[in-house]
């Protein structure tokens, strides 16, 4: 089913790539290249599901997360966190802020879709 | 009109194994020229002049937005008279990626030549610079000379283009 | 994007397309890190700043991975854990460190353009900065030092707030303007730990942390302001903060952890997977704003600063945000809105030769498409222009490291960098610019201990001034160095057989550091080289349209002034008729332009005629001869005079007629033809004919030579 998806990543080849995968999968994607952008999209759209990168300016993916979270609109939406490294401490972080889960990049296409399929049945 | 008859012609050339040519008036005589050179073909119009330019080079005209010399090849060669009539043309040649307008009496036609159709260039002196003619041909009792127009136009003795232009 | 009915997801991604991008970004992050680096206070750095570049790093390092670049990402990876000791103030910010930093940028930038360019990169450079930068990042040398607090409020460090919102009784979350509580919150810093609390009623209904640079009243106005004096509570955290690591940027143990799985999900307590809320931004009642309402208005309202922050400072600047575009796309966008402006005047001018112009509403018609043309044309021309940062930003490298080398002491200031120039002239003014700040650097400012003994400050000061100016720019090279030595340039002058005199004045005296292969510097440094700096500067400035002037005095200091359009492709310009034609003087050059009365003009025995501009005479070119018109019928007695000026001299330019004032389309000669001695260029008018842009420099050059009679241009230029 074709859901809406809020990228959000400050490297926009990350984002060219996200969305590439995304929409040969029939998915809708907007796009934010920090936090700060990514909570005002979020906040003007009807997203199914936000996934984010950590490492950001103005503000950072676990902020952005906690963000979301005391948005009630947003408290049960799926959010997913970009990682590079499977960091122990950062998915702890990421778990306790209220994401829903991680996704390790580089990504494999099919895993990614395979995740989007999954939390936003 | 002309452009179509260019058009035309493009169209045969593809197949074609004689070269095409558009041969033109100068004065009294017939020359004929690489059709792949040529660009369009214009009425003779207004013309912005040139300060210190030679004679021959009449100035400049706008060309779709490109600023282009006209030559004039009768004056260059001393032909008896250079008139400026109603059947007056400019040819626009593509050369080395330059656009330069050349003045023609009249435009005669479009010509295709098989290679043993075309002599080679004359002993005595033709009006223009023996060096850059080609060839002669005949094609319906006319004598076509054939002129390299790109050896002509891009040489030093015409100076249109100036090496050291680019400052 | 192509429109797949496959629900799949393609086989594999194939990175190669995605190159371009990231070597854009890496460019870019690469330059952010540098800029951040040549401006931190090494006594007490700024956490913020610190942050940037660890930011930085790490995207690269990211992106360096996912590419494949594995070296590339190992020097990053060392770059990150230098900038972290020293966030925690274990490793002291000293000069060498920085330029250590530094270097490394410049390593990876070059290994950057050797895998762009798919040559070999030579992987000892590499390899060695990689261990240089190991050996720092595992030195426990450096103790904890003792690090000052900033004297004064003059630099601004990042401070922390605690920042609480409350709620009055029985409203909830929702009755807040969140879009633009965040949108205010992202212009004054950066927005951590956000937590909302479940509705007891003591608990704050949002609390979050704000890192700013801002002072707390600021902090506190925007939020009164916003949501009420009683709602908001603003807390300072303590002075010196530690540097708290934003989430997720510890140096992650190198995969330590469970597998390489691809994903994985949390356990949820209840499920909170789920769709997006409906219910809640519906519900108006009570003075909630409608969140849909409040979405698509905050879409339009760009938060992100555009609006306040973008000037050149340091969080606007370097964080700039953007489309990318094709040069090639835009020129062809600048060409075919040229074409418009050009056929609209040949539309505006049939339609009143026409008769047609009898129409009113056809006229206006007309005149309403002209209007928007200009607009168009505009707005095309603002897309390539940049602002002359990207030129200021490389000048604080420079001057630090050749300061460096050179043993001098320079403080360089600049203003004005957000001044926007065509993308064309920013390219070509880079030379030039670089060059006069070599010369301040080389020749200009004086070695300390010289300073010292002249009275002055040891630290010598080079200012790069921008400044809008009459429909062009002004950009200036100041120093408060050694200044010109009049003396020195005169001999020199004379022993290269130029004509001198005792009376000049020393701005003639100035000129002659124009002339080409000019020097005085006794050895000629490998710095600035051989004295060609100034004349290729002066003829690069010229073929930009633009002049350059000098102003300096001994001991005082030099400042070069130049002046430019602010872009290549039009210009204003006044049509004349000479000798019935009609020619354009770029109206940059023109001062007046008056009807001379017989008794002004004055002939002077062996020169050219002088007319009275008010007070004094100005020397009259008649330009039929120098543009070489012949003229059959006689010439009107009474033409006008445009009194010019360039190269600090002035002269009246005879002409017969003023047809008008028009923004024209700078067209080139040299496409199709050649070089002109004293046309500039060429464009179309409206009555679609060419009309020749007269050399104003070349043409004053020729007319004012100062032999006997007039000299014809060709030589003056061969």
């Amino acid at each position: 089913m074709k859901k809406l998806v809020l990228t959000v990543d400050d490297s926009a080849a990350i984002r060219e790539m996200l969305a590439y995968v995304l929409k040969s999968a029939g998915h809708r994607v907007i796009e934010a290249e920090d936090g700060m952008d990514g909570l005002q999209k979020a906040l003007g759209n009807q997203v199914d599901l936000v996934i984010t990168d950590q490492s950001m300016p103005k503000m950072d993916g676990i902020t952005l997360v906690k963000a979301l979270r005391a948005l009630p609109q947003y408290q049960r939406v799926p959010i997913l966190l970009l990682t590079t490294e499977s960091s122990d401490s950062m998915k702890e972080e990421g778990r306790s802020a209220g994401a829903t889960g991680w996704l390790v990049k580089p990504f494999d296409p099919n895993k990614l879709i395979e995740v989007v399929e999954k939390v936003t049945r | 009109m002309h452009n179509r008859v260019l058009n035309a012609a493009r169209a045969h050339m593809v197949a074609a194994p004689t070269r095409e040519f558009l041969a033109f008036q100068l004065g009294d005589e017939d020359y004929a020229i690489d059709i792949l050179k040529v660009q369009e073909i214009r009425v003779f119009g207004a013309v912005t002049k040139l300060p210190g330019a030679p004679d021959y080079i009449r100035g400049v005209i706008n060309l779709r937005g490109l600023i282009a010399p006209v030559i004039d090849l009768r004056i260059k060669f001393g032909f008896k008279e250079a008139v400026y009539g109603p059947f007056t043309v400019v040819i626009v040649l593509n050369v080395h990626e330059r656009l330069v307008a050349v003045v023609a009496d009249a435009v005669v036609d479009v010509v295709a030549l098989t290679d043993d159709e075309i002599r080679p260039p004359p002993e005595f002196a033709t009006s223009v610079n023996v060096e850059y003619v080609t060839g002669l041909a005949t094609k319906a009792e006319h004598m076509l000379i054939l002129l390299d127009i790109e050896k002509l136009i891009s040489s030093q003795e015409l100076g249109i283009f100036d090496v050291e232009a680019a400052v | 994007m192509p429109r797949t009915n496959r629900p799949g997801a393609p086989a594999a991604v194939d990175l190669t397309r995605f190159l371009p991008m990231f070597f854009q970004e890496t460019e870019d992050h690469l330059a952010t890190m540098e800029g951040y680096l040549l401006r931190l206070d090494l006594r007490s750095p700024d956490l913020e700043a610190l942050n940037s570049i660890f930011r930085a790093a790490h995207s690269v390092k990211g992106n360096s991975t996912i590419f494949g670049a594995t070296r590339l990402a190992d020097v990053m990876h060392r770059i990150e854990t230098i900038l972290d000791h020293i966030r925690k103030e274990e490793l002291q910010p000293t000069h060498n460190v920085i330029s250590l930093l530094l270097e490394a940028c410049d390593t990876v930038r070059e290994e950057l353009r050797c895998l762009k360019d798919a040559a070999d990169a030579d992987p000892t450079a590499l390899q060695a900065m990689y261990e240089r930068l190991t050996q720092l990042a595992q030195s426990d040398a450096a103790p904890p030092a003792t690090l000052h607090e900033a004297a004064a409020p003059a630099t601004r460090r990042s401070a922390r707030f605690r920042i609480e919102v409350h709620l009055p009784e029985g409203k909830d979350i929702t009755a807040l303007p969140l879009a633009e509580l965040y949108a205010e919150l992202g212009t004054l810093g950066r927005v951590e730990d956000v937590q909302a609390s479940g509705g007891a009623s003591s608990a704050p209904a949002l609390s979050l942390f704000l890192l700013t640079p801002e002072r707390q009243q600021v902090v506190r106005a925007k939020l009164v302001s916003l949501l009420g004096t009683h709602n908001v509570r603003v807390e300072r955290q303590d002075a010196r903060p530690r540097p708290a690591l934003p989430a997720g940027t510890a140096l992650p143990a190198r995969a330590t952890s469970t597998g390489s799985a691809a994903y994985g999900l949390f356990p949820q307590e209840h499920s909170s997977i789920g769709p997006y809320d409906r219910s809640v931004g519906s519900v108006t009642q009570t003075g909630v704003l409608d969140s849909s309402a409040l979405g698509r208005r905050s879409m339009d309202h760009d938060p992100s600063g555009s609006a306040s922050g973008r000037r050149a400072t340091d969080r606007g600047y370097f964080d700039r945000s953007s489309i990318r575009v094709d040069v090639a796309k835009v020129d062809r966008l600048l060409n075919l809105v040229g074409e418009l402006v050009i056929a609209q005047s040949m539309l505006t001018e049939a339609t009143q030769r026409s008769g047609a112009g009898q129409d009113a509403g056809l006229r206006d018609s007309v005149a309403y498409v002209g209007r928007q043309t200009r607009d168009l044309q505009e707005a095309v021309m603002g897309i390539r222009l940049l602002p002359l940062d990207f030129l200021f930003s490389r000048m604080p490298r420079l001057v630090r490291d050749l300061a460096h080398k050179l043993g001098k002491d320079v403080e360089l200031v600049m203003h004005g960098g957000d001044a926007e120039l065509d993308k064309e002239l920013i390219e070509k003014l880079g030379d030039p610019l670089m060059h006069l700040v070599r010369n301040s650097l080389d020749h200009g400012i004086e070695l300390p201990a010289l300073r010292e003994a002249a009275g002055k400050s040891r630290r010598g000061s080079i200012q790069l001034r921008a400044v809008h100016q009459g429909g062009g720019i002004l950009v200036e090279v100041e120093d408060d160095g050694a200044g010109f030595d009049r003396e020195k340039i005169l001999r020199k002058a004379e022993e290269r057989g130029l004509r001198v005199h005792p009376g000049m004045s020393d701005e003639e005296v100035w000129q002659f550091v124009f002339a080409p292969g000019f020097t005085t510097a006794e050895e000629v440094s490998d710095v600035s080289g051989r004295g060609v700096g100034m004349d290729v500067v002066k003829r690069n400035i010229g073929a930009l349209s633009g002049h350059v002037d000098v102003r300096s005095s001994r001991g005082g200091g030099t400042t070069i002034a130049m002046r430019l359009p602010l872009t290549l492709a039009i210009l204003d310009g006044m049509i004349v008729e000479i000798g019935g034609e009609s020619f354009i003087v770029p109206l940059s050059f023109i001062s007046e332009a008056f009807l001379p009365q017989p008794g002004q003009i004055k002939s002077i025995t062996s020169g050219p005629q002088v007319v009275q501009v008010r007070e004094s005479y100005v020397p009259l070119l008649d330009l039929e001869p120098l543009l070489h018109i012949r003229r059959e019928a006689a010439r009107p007695q009474a033409g006008i005079a445009i009194v010019v000026e360039a190269d600090g001299r002035r002269a009246a330019l005879a002409v017969e007629r003023l047809l008008g004032q028009q923004q024209v389309v700078i067209k080139s000669l040299e496409a199709n033809y050649r070089r002109i001695p004293g046309i500039a260029g060429a464009t179309v008018l409206g009555n679609g004919r060419v009309a020749l842009i007269l050399d104003v420099n070349a043409l004053m050059r020729a007319g004012l030579a100062p032999m006997k009679g007039v000299e014809t241009l060709e030589a003056l230029q061969g």
